[in-house]
């Protein structure tokens, strides 16, 4: 598990505005070559307790809708699994099989993913 | 020197792409892949412009250093920077990956694998190969090469 924030040498506002153009297009978080490093971002985010910006959930709904949208790679180079359930940005491949625990998602992203199981894969 | 198609997930999009593979002389493919030899991992994605997107891909690449860098083996951002040219330049396999409308080369060499996007020739990621696990994404084609 992460612990130190991998990407201290960038500002909270590279952060976000990074991860808004991200979500914005998606494939780069969902694509298997690229999802790793990427995501980086949003787990500094985390660590950084910026997640309760309006900016940042207003990404992260963008990339949920994304995903179960369009579907998900896991990151080729790393183990999801290392990562705690809960970091559900490491999980996007679960999310897009609607595998992923309701119950672990905060309330904003749940709602749009309970609704992702009423359409079809 | 060699021409494989692993046909991966069928569908209409991966055999019109075959087709066009197939349709190609071995000089044409070879001249496809030194192609790559231009990507850069500064050039923006396709579509995006201005000081922004270069500042973001800037910043890309500083995470796929961060990432990757350490493990495998380079000592600054320049060295892993430019050592996906030697990767490039003789490799020991190429294949073409197709997803949502883009492609894809896929350099290998030894441990390690480069990516390519070929519609923009922009260094999308280079970091340890795992044969295995590479082999286990479903994909819309795949295409060997070389």
């Amino acid at each position: 598990m992460q612990e130190k924030d991998l990407l201290e040498s960038f500002s909270d506002r590279e952060l976000i505005e990074d991860w808004l153009e991200d979500c914005r297009e998606g494939f780069s978080l969902t694509y298997y070559a690229t999802a790793s490093a990427l995501l980086l971002t949003r787990e500094s985010i985390h660590l950084r307790r910026l997640e309760d910006k309006e900016e940042v959930k207003k990404a992260d709904k963008a990339l949920i809708e994304y995903v179960l949208k369009e579907g998900s790679q896991p990151p080729d180079s790393d183990d999801p699994e290392k990562y705690p359930l809960d970091h559900w940005w490491w999980h996007l491949d679960r999310i897009a099989e609607r595998t992923y625990p309701a119950d672990l998602l905060p309330e904003h992203l749940r709602e749009i993913y309970l609704k992702g199981f009423l359409r079809p894969f | 020197m060699q021409f494989e198609i692993s046909t991966g997930r069928a569908s209409a999009f991966s055999l019109i792409s075959q087709d066009e593979y197939r349709a190609l002389t071995r000089e044409e493919l070879n001249n496809r892949i030194k192609a790559h030899l231009g990507s850069d991992w500064l050039r923006p994605a396709k579509g995006d412009k201005g000081v922004n997107a270069y500042e973001k891909a800037e910043r890309d690449l500083k995470k796929h250093y961060i990432d990757h860098g350490n493990e495998l083996g380079y000592k600054s951002l320049e060295q892993y920077k430019k050592a996906v040219y030697d990767i490039i330049k003789s490799p020991d396999m190429v294949y073409i990956d197709r997803r949502k409308g883009k492609t894809f080369y896929n350099f290998i060499k030894g441990d390690k694998i480069v990516i390519s996007e070929d519609d923009s020739l922009r260094i999308v990621s280079f970091y340890p190969f795992n044969q295995k696990r590479w082999e286990s994404f479903a994909r819309e084609g795949l295409i060997r090469i070389f």
